[in-house]
């Protein structure tokens, strides 16, 4: 990791309440991987003062840029959204762990809301690598999906809990109703609402899948230092810190209900 | 110039050090900050047994603040020598173990554990305000903050800070129990006890319901709280508390601190520890004036 300038490339709305920013990263020796994240100093107003995380949408070593996929959600985003190309941006990264391809599982990968950045990587990343991943992604209408054929190396499946596009229902309605020999043999890995992810985990226990989630929590330092990003991790007492343990952890790590 | 800072027989190179609790154990910030910049870091908290902390969430930002109720999660004496001090021990700046307990006896065994490892010397955390049972209720009480710092004073020859919380009536009847008992320092201050509430869900943020704020909020009360144990005790003082940059740091050094430590602000940018060192570096050049001390004799 390392703090360094970035220069936006550009920065634009992609569905309704979604942004792209596109980011100068000049330094291809600490290229961020598939799952991992930068945090991002927050601007326009002197009242915010935590950085915040954002995971990486995509990567390229060659152009020396990167992108992430951002929600507005309140104040410290909306300024993001409101800065423009050429302006500087302060960033450490890359931060937090990856998602692990070890298995040769076959990768089923699902995004939903803003997990979508994340979840367009590693399929990117993989489809690159020559591996065939099915990849998920849940939107709650067709306003909030973004164009998708320009970022994706691979043909996405699109749910919408409306049926305004793709498959009516939520993305784990669509793997449920699949064959079960597709599912079997694949390794999940999730990244949207945590409601989403506990889904997932369900869906991996009841098929006997190994299921990889990226994790969301409020950060303070976003390295490791202060303890604040904690999660309850399953059957025992003790926390997981997401920057630095996470954000990607095994969906049996996590204590689902204690969330 | 003459930039060391001198607490009981030792000295710090610098005045400007880093908070317990915001920066880890320093490894956390090795990759961002050149540590040997730093004049003093203050480790997280180090209890006898590992402590896993408060329920989740932990943090919500504040306006121009941080609340947070961490709960003193941290690995415990025993792993903190194993593991934590050996990378603490290699930095040249002073490496001050801050120690927390929920009981007399604790405190005095975590010192006494630590007392045969290298360390500059120790800062007993007397104020944390998210723990049940808490350091807290030692630190708001004169009497048991001079029992306590002298048991700990009469077991180690090394400089002893105690940290002062400002939620209490008057801070300097504790900084003076705190003297009285034989501490070489204070700190000053802790967080201060806040609530956020979230409205749309009708409850707090924080599962435990109150937390500690820190962050540029809470910049005027720390030097006010400074400036009025300045003219209590003798000893020095670290001063902290909503330091966002030279400025800030320059106002507890003119309240009476002698020292400062920087805590949220390297949340937002870890590189501004060194800037603060350089802008008081500057500040000193550009007044003409040739140690940091001078700057205690213009605000009466």
């Amino acid at each position: 990791m390392r703090q360094f300038a970035a220069e936006i490339i550009s920065n634009g709305q992609i569905a309704a309440g979604y942004f792209e920013l596109r980011f100068s990263w000049r330094n291809p020796g600490q290229a961020p991987l598939p799952g991992q994240f930068v945090s991002l100093k927050s601007y326009g107003t002197t009242d915010l003062v935590l950085r915040r995380p954002f995971a990486i949408s995509a990567f390229d070593a060659a152009a020396g840029e990167a992108r992430l996929i951002y929600q507005l959600k309140g104040k410290a985003t909306t300024a993001l959204a409101g800065r423009l190309a050429h302006e500087s941006l302060d960033v450490i990264g890359p931060l937090g762990n990856c998602f692990p391809d070890q298995s040769g599982n076959r990768p089923i990968l699902v995004g939903g809301g803003v997990g979508l950045g994340p979840i367009l990587y590693l399929g990117n990343w993989l489809a690159e690598k020559g591996r065939r991943p099915l990849v998920v992604l849940g939107f709650r209408e067709d306003s909030l999906v973004p164009e998708l054929s320009s970022r994706c190396r691979f043909r996405p499946i699109l749910c919408t809990d409306d049926g305004s596009a793709g498959f009516r229902g939520t993305v784990v309605d669509y793997l449920r109703r699949l064959p079960k020999e597709e599912l079997a043999g694949g390794e999940l890995y999730a990244c949207g609402p945590n409601p989403m992810m506990a889904a997932c985990h369900s869906l991996s226990d009841d098929f006997g899948l190994a299921c990889w989630v990226s994790m969301e929590q409020i950060m303070g330092c976003g390295v490791g230092a202060c303890m604040g990003c904690a999660i309850p991790v399953a059957g025992s007492t003790s926390y997981a810190r997401v920057c630095t343990e996470g954000p990607v952890f095994s969906s049996r790590t996590v204590a689902w209900t204690s969330l | 110039m003459d930039l060391t800072v001198r607490i009981r027989d030792k000295t710090i190179a610098n005045p400007v050090g880093v908070a317990s609790g915001t920066f880890g154990y320093g490894s956390e910030y090795e990759q961002l900050i050149n540590l040997p910049r730093l004049g003093a870091l203050f480790t997280k908290a180090v209890t006898l047994e590992p402590r896993a902390g408060n329920d989740v969430p932990r943090i919500v930002e504040t306006p121009s603040g941080m609340l947070n109720s961490i709960g003193l999660a941290n690995v415990g004496v025993k792993r903190f020598i194993a593991e934590k001090l050996p990378f603490l021990s290699r930095l040249p700046c002073a490496v001050i173990a801050n120690v927390a307990g929920s009981s007399v006896d604790e405190y005095l065994e975590v010192v006494r554990r630590l007392e045969d490892h290298p360390l500059w010397g120790y800062e007993l955390n007397l104020s944390c305000p998210n723990v049940k049972e808490s350091c807290l209720a030692f630190g708001t009480s004169a009497r048991q903050v001079e029992a306590l710092t002298d048991v700990v004073r009469k077991i180690t020859n090394r400089p002893l800070i105690v940290k002062l919380t400002p939620n209490v009536t008057d801070i300097t009847e504790i900084a003076r129990a705190a003297e009285a008992g034989g501490a070489d320092a204070v700190t000053c201050i802790n967080t201060v006890v806040g609530m956020v509430i979230d409205v749309r869900k009708r409850r707090t943020v924080l599962p435990g319901g109150t937390g500690g704020l820190s962050g540029p909020a809470i910049l005027p009360i720390g030097v006010a709280a400074t400036y009025k144990v300045a003219r209590t005790v003798k000893i020095p003082i670290f001063g902290v508390g909503g330091i966002m940059d030279a400025d800030g740091a320059l106002q507890y050094l003119l309240a009476g601190a002698s020292a400062v430590q920087v805590g949220t602000a390297t949340f937002a940018d870890p590189s501004i520890p060194e800037r603060i060192l350089d802008g008081i570096t500057a500040y000193l050049a550009e007044n003409d004036l040739a140690c940091l001390a001078e700057l205690q004799r213009f605000i009466a």
